[in-house]
């Protein structure tokens, strides 16, 4: 029977391990379609994550809460960028978006590790 | 412009598998780091006595689910980017499809390795295959243009020679008339046996040497003017002092039985026909002028006389320009290409 333990090594794992395939394959994959797919995943999950984060470090750690709404804010930017980006052909912003998505990811998991 | 950095596909795939690999043992290293972090936090938060053996128990758990996560990550990322590579060949493979039913298809060059030089070869064999086309496409046009030419140019002398051949069945006619049709009767059927040798040499040119073709030319333009003398006023002008070139006669000769053969199917009888020569600058200018007959029916071969004198233009570097305005027909053909 699995404890609660096991249940937070095993979510945290899988969460861990599905962000670093979907960082990856949003940078290693040219097809176009795996690409987005792979940016919400990591956008999702950075909202996530800093929203945890936010939600751990509301009672008492302002500046983590800050740095956990950054995030967010960055997760949901990269989004934007990139759907500005599909729209225009501009293939620089949709750069920028995947950029923007994996950082927010980085810092959203340091600081909720953190 | 090529690049010389060209690579091979097994390395890129051993670099794809390179990378997957790194990327499980990072993720195997965090997971292992960060989840007995996590352990260690939370036991030490809700005051959790454990024994060695339950240490161990734990660290070993985490140990195999960290192996199994990163192995699931490598594999799918090994396949993911491995697809990457093969989804390349099914478009080499529409190509290769393309060129084999003869359509026109270019295959997108990706990367610098055997598929990259593969897709790169077969859009070369599609544009060779294109331009053959278009070549045998324009050889055929040639051939069946030189077969129409002749055939159109064949036609002029045969109907001379019927025309003639009817006169001297017709009736009683002195010695000396009869004489001269019998010849102009041997003359026209030399040209054509010269005209169907060309058909069957393939359009071969035959130049010869004249040191004064001025007297070649007066000659055609005497031939020209005494074939059309009987049914029009022929003015002639010549202006042209001695001069040497390289000129093939049954070329010059198929200019001006053309030439004829549309006087006497388009020109008004009223009206006189005027042809003139002249050399200037290098450029030998054959004019002729006639007014149109107002009835005329435009036939099946009209334009295939002046296409034929284009192109026999053309072979002496020169042009044939052709005006019709207000019921006049001019034509000036310019040989600049003949010494």
């Amino acid at each position: 029977m699995l404890t609660s333990l096991d249940l937070l090594v095993i979510a945290f794992m899988a969460i861990t391990a599905l962000s670093l395939l979907a960082a990856l394959l949003m940078f290693l994959i040219r097809n176009k379609t795996v690409r987005r797919v792979s940016l919400y995943i990591v956008s999702a999950l950075a909202l996530y994550l800093a929203a945890m984060g936010f939600y751990i470090a509301l009672y008492g750690f302002v500046g983590q809460a800050l740095i956990a709404l950054l995030a967010g804010a960055a997760a949901i930017g990269a989004v934007v960028l990139d759907i500005i980006g599909a729209k225009k052909g501009l293939d620089r912003l949709s750069l920028a978006s995947r950029i923007c998505a994996a950082a927010a990811l980085v810092i959203g998991f340091i600081n909720a590790i953190s | 412009m090529t690049d010389s950095r060209k690579s091979k596909l097994s390395f890129e795939i051993l670099g794809d598998l390179a990378v997957s690999l790194a990327a499980a043992v990072c993720l195997f290293c965090l997971l292992v780091f960060l989840a007995l972090h996590i352990a260690d936090s939370f036991v030490y938060s809700q005051n959790i006595e454990m024994t060695d053996i339950d240490l161990d128990y734990m660290t070993s758990r985490i140990f195999s689910l960290g192996a199994i996560i990163s192995v699931l990550v490598f594999v799918m990322l090994f396949l993911f980017l491995l697809g990457q590579r093969l989804s390349y060949i099914p478009k080499i493979a529409k190509g290769i499809e393309a060129l084999h039913s003869g359509e026109e298809h270019t295959v997108p060059v990706e990367g610098n390795d055997e598929l990259g030089d593969l897709a790169r070869s077969i859009n070369y064999l599609s544009e060779t295959q294109k331009r053959v086309r278009a070549e045998e496409a324009a050889l055929q046009s040639e051939k069946e243009e030189l077969i129409r030419s002749l055939s159109h140019d064949i036609r002029t002398p045969l109907t001379s020679i019927m025309s003639y051949s009817e006169l001297l069945t017709s009736g009683d006619l002195p010695e000396a008339e009869r004489r001269n049709y019998l010849e102009l009767i041997r003359k026209k059927s030399l040209q054509i046996k010269e005209l169907t040798d060309i058909l069957l040499d393939g359009g071969a040119r035959k130049l010869e040497r004249f040191d004064d073709a001025r007297l070649l030319f007066c000659q055609l333009v005497d031939e020209f003017e005494s074939s059309l003398e009987d049914d029009f006023s022929i003015e002639a002008k010549v202006t042209l002092s001695p001069f040497a070139g390289n000129f093939d006669v049954r070329e010059l000769q198929r200019v001006f039985d053309n030439l004829s053969s549309n006087i006497r199917k388009y020109a008004d009888r009223q009206s006189s026909v005027a042809i003139s020569l002249s050399l200037a600058e290098g450029k030998l200018t054959l004019s002729q002028e006639n007014r149109i007959r107002a009835d005329i029916e435009k036939s099946e071969s009209y334009g295939i006389g002046l296409k034929s004198i284009k192109r026999i233009a053309g072979l002496y570097g020169g042009s044939a320009c052709v005006e019709e305005e207000h019921g006049i027909f001019r034509i000036t053909v310019v040989f600049t290409d003949f010494s």
